[in-house]
């Protein structure tokens, strides 16, 4: 099959028939004389390509002369050989690669360039790197990877969990930049196949971003394609896998148990509180939780206190969550395909790939994911070339199981739900309304109104469907041997198209019909909702293109060596959204029906309202222009300096155009000490030390002359008219945020390449950086904050990487250790007299100057009072005065007790590869140590209201006593709020949040490549990874983890073929 | 070669000088600036906060309800301290956020229409428009005074702290307490700019009309027991509109768990509601209405059954004008102004003239045939009989604690009382309480003086 397309490739590719003038033929060897297997041999002009046997033979045809024969082996250094007509029989050694120092490219998404030239600090990491560890997102693949990077799964505001050398701005964007080869990428990031990536360069200082401007503060992520390289072989590649993540455990989180949970439903009815709902009930029907329904129909006399009282004690053994572990959930498993050819001769290179992904997850959802890949690169004459690029996806997602969550009874959560009676048969679940309404109303006339939420799953799917495609033409011109100009263009455009669709059997389709329906006098039944289905729709679609010119100028006279590269760009993305409803929806034959949505119908349930419907319209332009240019001198490849420049302007709303551009700056020095001649003698054989400096900044849209209306469709609830809202207010004084970088860096390799290490030492210093402050909302009222420069952060870090490469015959082994430490700090922070101050957890800035920025600070702890009750300190006296603790008392942040950083101070990997003949194992272990988090505990009021219950109920308060053991308040009723609040933000939930993780461990075996060649293959690799392996160490004793995620332990089987 | 080299250099890097008009694209197709005629109309049509955000903390501080001992024990610490008239530390959001937004959108709106005047054609658009921006500063300055400060006396007007008149959408001009007179004066000034400029009646009653103005300067007087004034006001809004709502009106379901969701009728002059609860205690599903009350409906009287559930030991409010039975409708009705004429005219000793006035509103509210015109009577008892019908129909309207404190200040004694876990607390007439406390987070932030308490 694969010989197949080969041939069909090679024929497409040639460019024209040559005929054959010759032969040469030879033998290859290493440095002991053994022969070696598997050489690649390729003959330039010829376009003509054979491979060594056994013996370390080959021969191949030659069709003119002179040509050039490029030798190239895993392991191996290439060999290139010039080919003359008198030359028909070689001999070759080739010299095993070990102790090789590389010579790194690094793609800054401008320009290529040798890291042994930069100043800047980069991380490079290569598609080996990339492919120990599985994910079917990119950018988990970096994790444990590179140094200076750190994951905070947890964080909102960002899109993607990254975080590049901490933080540089409070409230601005947090974002990292994606580069998708030379160009931010607007999309979805999980759009990008990792299959298809090359090699990632991590752009960390304020010289490797200063050339992406204003949107680079946060730290640049290139990702590099891949692409055919001129000389290399056509080579097929193969590749599958099966990722299984494991079930999550619903356990996880530490809730309430069922029984304690309707002990509480029994208190707080016993305490009347649920009076309101009962007496209103006959005028909304709305449901009771099962155990409310029982004590309801005890009081009415409907059931006796004996029954009552054996059907609680039923539903205390129902746990939603043992249900979901043993019957819903499910491993996810996705397969992986993958092929790609890529080839690259005289005049042409290309690559091509396709992959597709499939994955089912835990709850039945699904999710196809195929790309598809093109890349071709044609040289027109010696100093033209035409860059051709597209990359399209197709992804389909569709929902499944619902989330053990969404179960919420009139507005609680409720954990004791039974979804299956005891054989296993599904029950329905009465979550709206109370099962006697249902089973009453309409004597069988209406439609069946149970929900059976473990199969009505599939009667309302979601289907989202995303389709991307990026195509991009460059064309790049040599003009002189010094000066060459480039133009690239891009355009992309992505869908996403998602539907929700509720088929006429789903619960939502029957529960909306039933309750607009009316009995007529007739006894007929008439509803305001038609018949069928209701879709809700909604499509998205980003298009961007890109512009870029640019002109380089290369000039190496003596020792000096200058090159220049400066250009413009401009980028523009729309972003468009509309959304809709469609009632009386079907599918076969494909109708829908009108409604009218601004009319008000009568319930069943005795209320009226209006229809459901959503109708969504949206637009936005973003443009971006830029001027940038770099330029860098070297002397005697020893010394170098940098020095960049950018400005960026974009169409922020109501800016003036002076307000709109912003300069950015960097300089930068290196100084290649190994080239010295006093460090001739040392064992060195790279030592270079960088420094950078630089500025970047930020504007905020509110910087503008006039206020921001945000207009809103007439809601015939509301309004009869469009309505405007001014949702930002114009505050013309607010200044530029500005953020300064200071990078120095040694890279060192010494003993004969043994050991590799590289440190950065950096530290960041923001100045009127944004915050929202409190203000007198007397002056405007929408919001009692708002927008100002209210502080100045400064952080500083090192950032250190260590390998060792270690060779003993046939094993190698290759331990590293990224470490990092980070500490910020806020230097200042707008805080208005007489305003208290407030705890912190660590998901918000703490605005306390001397501290992190991301800080834990909590009430002092009192312990529990004989009551049970939390108490903290009004001066040396224990008091449970909670309006004074909170509202009164904490005017100096004194009062407050810091406990810490709530990010990782220090924080790293530890990583191992142990190789031996085709077999090779390595681990990654990932620590993060000296941060605090809170870890959460019972909230009376949610409980009560949200039905949020913290398993540490259990624990609470209940006899004098306990306060000498238990630290978990009583349980009081009526509840007061802030004696919840107190006790959550108090030291008492603060724990330490240090642990260590077993990253993953990747076992693989690449066959001997004779008898790969005898498979047909160039190569093939077997491979077994599993990740996500779990906590290793913890300092708290709690049985929590404390970065609160979940993540499943991923088990992946693959295979990887070359032809 | 070298030229070459230059021609490109420069081709390159000042193609991007021009790029002007591509940074003037507008950013989001949502967005504007507010400065077109029709960009001001919609502002000023936001009803969620133009209209529905009248004052919740007079309602949940007056006598117009009780909270039965498990409702009040369900509410929060703030709430519950509110309810005993004990709150004075709250923060945002609030019924001072609420109102001064709604001032804000006014002073924005004027702003920018005394900047597109010169260019205007339409100018009778333009009119109604400014005139319907003063109404609404006017209207959340009515709200503001009545809820922040004390009763008004003529006497002591110029020294008693009112509220912060604000007339710049500029947030960086500071705020201060202007005095009680000042307030009063400047509500006054907006609204009878306003009568000349807006438009005699409205189609929906969510927009300022000509009757509403007159209608809310006619509330102004009352307040300020300018009994002559109401009483013209009051006359020159009902000679714009003077129907009341019929409830045997065939499709009112008076039974029902909310008769009046149409909420837009033509009694209705000026629409305003409390659509957003700042506080629960005046939730209408938490507060019942005492039997005391509730026995004073006659049993023709058709609010009997359109206005309360029975519920527990008291009755449930269903008589809002309003689409949901947890908010209330606060806005100006036909009905309202009859009565407040009616109270004028028996303060003027026109108590006949008076008495039809409340006829004239009961006969609405009776089932059909059943109602018998009031008899003479003194004035003094005329007195006490349009207060209790006033009382009787504007129940939770939100305006019966600015009602109390004029009340009061002309000597009627009437306390609050309320009780809680078997405790009795009494507010006595004329307490500084009455005076609603500003919010914590606003005096810390400015130089705007809390009441004294």
């Amino acid at each position: 099959m694969f010989r197949t397309i080969f041939v069909v490739i090679l024929t497409l590719t040639s460019v024209s028939v040559w005929a054959q003038v010759g032969y040469v033929s030879g033998n290859v060897t290493g440095k002991n004389g053994e022969a070696i297997e598997g050489v690649s041999i390729f003959l330039s002009q010829a376009e003509a390509y054979t491979r060594t046997d056994g013996s370390g033979f080959y021969k191949i045809e030659v069709i003119s002369y002179p040509d050039t024969i490029t030798m190239s082996h895993v392991g191996f250094r290439d060999k290139i050989i010039p080919l003359r007509e008198d030359v028909q029989n070689l001999r070759t050694t080739l010299e095993r690669r070990t102790e090789e120092i590389e010579e790194v490219v690094i793609n800054t998404g401008y320009q290529k360039i040798n890291k042994e030239h930069a100043t800047g600090s980069y991380e490079h990491l290569s598609s080996e790197q990339l492919n120990l560890q599985t994910g079917t997102n990119i950018l988990d693949r970096i994790e444990g990877m590179s140094s200076g990077v750190s994951f905070e799964p947890n964080k909102a505001e960002t899109l993607n969990p990254i975080k590049v050398r901490g933080n540089s701005t409070l409230n601005g964007p947090q974002d990292v930049l994606i580069i998708l080869d030379d160009f931010p990428y607007p999309g979805d990031i999980n759009n990008i196949n990792p299959n298809d990536i090359e090699s990632i360069t991590i752009l960390k200082d304020a010289a490797a971003t200063a050339i992406w401007g204003a949107r680079a503060g946060n730290g640049v992520i290139v990702l590099t394609s891949k692409k055919g390289k001129a000389g290399q072989p056509l080579s097929v590649d193969v590749n599958t896998n099966v990722l299984i993540e494991m079930k999550p455990d619903p356990f996880f989180e530490p809730r309430i148990s069922s029984a304690d949970y309707i002990d509480v439903e029994q208190m707080l009815y016993r305490n009347g509180f649920y009076d309101f709902d009962i007496m209103l009930n006959p005028y909304t029907q709305a449901a009771f939780s099962p155990a409310l329904e029982i004590f309801v129909q005890t009081k009415e006399g409907l059931i006796s206190k004996q029954d009552s009282t054996m059907a609680i004690n039923s539903l205390k053994d129902v746990d939603l969550r043992r249900t979901y572990r043993d019957m819903v959930y499910e491993n996810s498993v996705t397969q992986r395909y993958g092929a790609s050819i890529r080839g690259g001769g005289r005049i042409n290179t290309f690559n091509a790939g396709i992959n597709l992904d499939r994955t089912m997850g835990h709850l039945s959802q699904k999710n196809d994911r195929l790309n598809i890949k093109l890349d071709n690169s044609i040289n027109i004459t010696n100093s033209l070339r035409l860059d051709l690029g597209a990359y399209f996806t197709d992804n389909v997602s569709r929902s499944g199981k619902p989330d053990m969550n969404s179960f919420r009874i009139a507005n609680r959560t409720v954990p004791y739900i039974p979804l299956f009676d005891m054989w296993g048969n599904e029950l329905a679940v009465a979550h709206k309304y109370r099962p006697e309404f249902i089973d009453t109303i309409g004597n069988g006339r209406l439609l069946d109104w149970r929900y059976f939420p473990m199969s009505d799953w599939e009667n309302s799917p979601e289907t989202v469907k995303r389709r991307e495609f990026i195509a991009n033409v460059g064309l790049r011109y040599q003009v002189t041997d010094k000066v060459g100009v480039s133009v690239k263009y891009q355009r992309q455009s992505q869908t996403a198209d998602t539907e929700r669709r509720y088929l006429e059997d789903s619960y939502y389709a029957r529960d909306l019909i039933n309750l607009y329906s009316q009995i007529g006098s007739d006894g007929n039944i008439i509803s305001a909702v038609p018949e069928g289905g209701v879709q809700n729709w909604q499509q998205m679609d980003v298009t961007a293109y890109n512009i870029r010119m640019a002109t380089d100028f290369v000039h190496q006279w003596a020792a000096h060596e200058i090159n220049i590269y400066g250009g413009w760009d401009i980028q523009e993305v729309e972003n468009r959204l509309e959304s809709g409803t469609r009632y009386g929806y079907r599918i076969d034959p494909l109708t829908s029906t009108m409604v009218d949505v601004t009319k008000n119908y009568p319930q069943i349930t005795g209320g009226q309202g209006l229809l459901p419907y959503q109708n969504g319209l949206r637009r936005n332009i973003n443009r971006f222009v830029s001027v940038f240019g770099n330029a860098s001198y070297g002397l005697n490849e020893r010394y170098y300096i940098t020095g960049s420049f950018r400005r960026d302007a974009a169409n922020i709303f109501g800016l003036s155009t002076n307000d709109k551009w912003k300069p950015l700056w960097s300089i930068g020095i290196a100084w290649n000490l190994h080239k010295e001649h006093f460090m001739e003698h040392w064992n060195v054989q790279r030592a270079k030390f960088r420094a950078t400096y630089g500025k970047s900044g930020n504007v905020n849209p509110a910087k503008s002359a006039h206020p921001v209306v945000n207009f809103y469709s007439p809601r015939p609830q509301l309004n009869y008219y469009r309505a405007g809202r001014v949702t930002t207010i114009n505050n013309p004084s607010l200044r530029w945020e500005q953020v300064s970088t200071l990078n120095l860096g040694l890279d060192l390799t010494f003993l004969n390449g043994l050991v590799d290490v590289s440190a950065d030492y950096y530290h960041k210093r923001g100045d009127d950086l944004y915050g929202l402050a409190p203000y007198d909302y007397t002056n405007w009222g929408l919001n009692s904050t708002i927008e100002r420069n209210v502080a100045s952060i400064k952080g500083h870090g090192i950032d250190l990487s260590m390998k060792i490469r270690k060779q003993w015959g046939e094993w190698l082994w290759q331990p590293g250790l990224l470490f990092n430490i980070y500490r910020d700090e806020v230097l200042e922070y707008y805080h208005p007299e007489g305003v208290v101050y407030r705890p912190t957890s660590g998901s918000a800035v703490s605005p306390v100057v001397g501290k992190p920025v991301y800080g834990i600070q909590s009430y002092r702890w009192a312990g529990l009072d004989n009551r049970g009750n939390p108490q903290g300190f009004l001066g040396e006296e224990k008091s449970i005065d909670y309006n004074a603790l909170i509202n009164v008392l904490p005017m100096h942040v004194d009062s407050l007790v810091f406990s810490g950083a709530a990010q990782p101070v220090v924080f790293g990997n530890l990583s191992n590869g142990l190789h031996w003949k085709g077999f090779s194992l390595d681990f990654n272990i990932s620590f993060r140590l000296g941060y605090y988090f809170r870890r959460g505990g019972i909230n009376y009021s949610s409980l009560y209201t949200q039905g949020n219950g913290h398993a540490e109920f259990a624990d609470r308060w209940q006899k004098e006593g306990d306060e000498r053991i238990t630290d978990v308040p009583s349980m009081v009723y009526p509840n007061n709020q802030m004696r919840d609040t107190y006790y959550l933000s108090s030291e008492t939930t603060v724990e330490r949040a240090d642990n260590i993780r077993l990253q993953f461990i990747n076992l693989a075996y690449r066959l001997k490549d004779n008898y790969a060649a005898r498979l047909g293959m160039r190569t093939l690799t077997l491979s077994v990874n599993g990740s996500n392996l779990g906590v290793l160490w913890k300092k708290t004793k709690l049985a929590i983890d404390p970065d609160a995620i979940q993540p499943q332990r991923v088990f992946t089987v693959g295979l990887r073929a070359g032809f | 070669m070298k030229k070459r080299n230059a021609i490109i250099l420069i081709v390159t890097f000042f193609t991007v000088i021009g790029c002007k008009d591509f940074l003037d694209q507008k950013q989001n197709f949502a967005y504007s600036d507010g400065s077109s005629l029709s960009d001001i109309q919609a502002i000023l049509d936001d009803a969620e906060y133009m209209n529905r955000r009248t004052p919740t903390f007079p309602q949940a501080a007056s006598d117009d309800f009780f909270l039965p001992e498990n409702a009040f024990n369900g509410r929060t610490e703030r709430d519950r301290m509110l309810y005993m008239w004990e709150l004075v530390d709250y923060t945002f959001p609030n019924d001072w956020a609420n109102l001064y937004f709604q001032v804000f959108n006014a002073n924005l709106c004027l702003e920018n229409l005394d900047v597109l005047r010169p260019n205007i054609t339409d100018t009778r658009s333009w009119e109604e428009t400014y005139g319907a921006a003063l109404f609404f500063r006017a209207h959340a300055n009515y709200w503001l005074v009545t809820t922040f400060a004390k009763a008004y006396d003529r006497d002591a007007a110029d020294e008693e702290p009112g509220i912060v008149i604000r007339t710049t959408s500029d947030f960086n001009v500071p705020s201060f307490r202007s005095s009680l007179r000042e307030s009063y004066d400047h509500i006054e000034a907006d609204l009878r700019k306003a009568v000349r400029l807006l438009p005699r009646q409205v189609e929906v009653p969510l927009r300022p009309s000509q009757a509403a103005a007159y209608g809310l300067l006619a509330r102004i007087h009352l307040v300020k027991r300018e009994y002559d004034h109401a009483a013209l006001f009051a006359d020159s809004a009902l000679a714009i509109n003077r129907e009341v709502l019929n409830f045997n009106d065939v499709g009112l379901n008076l039974a029902s768990n909310l008769p009046f969701s149409e909420k837009y009728f033509n009694e209705v002059v000026f629409y305003s509601a409390i659509g957003v609860n700042t506080t629960s205690v005046a939730h209408p599903n938490n507060g019942r209405i005492d039997s005391i009350l509730y026995n004073t409906y006659h049993n023709d009287d058709l609010r009997k059954q359109a206005y309360f559930l029975p519920q527990g030991n008291g009755y449930r409010f269903k008589g809002m004008y309003i689409e949901s039975v947890n908010l209330c409708f606060t806005g100006l009705t036909t009905a309202e102004l009859l009565l407040t004429l009616a109270e004028c005219k028996i303060r003027q000793g026109q108590v006949e003239e008076g008495l039809n006035l409340i006829d004239e509103v009961l006969m609405n509210r009776f089932k059909y045939d059943s109602y018998e015109p009031t008899p003479l009577m003194p004035q003094e008892a005329a007195l006490s009989f349009v207060l209790e019908e006033r009382r009787k129909e504007l129940l939770m309207r939100g305006i019966r604690f600015a009602d109390i404190k004029r009340l009061n200040a002309e000597g009627r004694n009437i306390e609050l009382r309320r009780i809680v876990n078997g405790k009795e607390i009494i507010i006595a007439p004329n307490d500084t309480r009455y005076a609603m406390p500003i919010p914590l987070d606003v005096t810390q932030n400015s130089n705007i003086e809390q009441n004294q308490y």
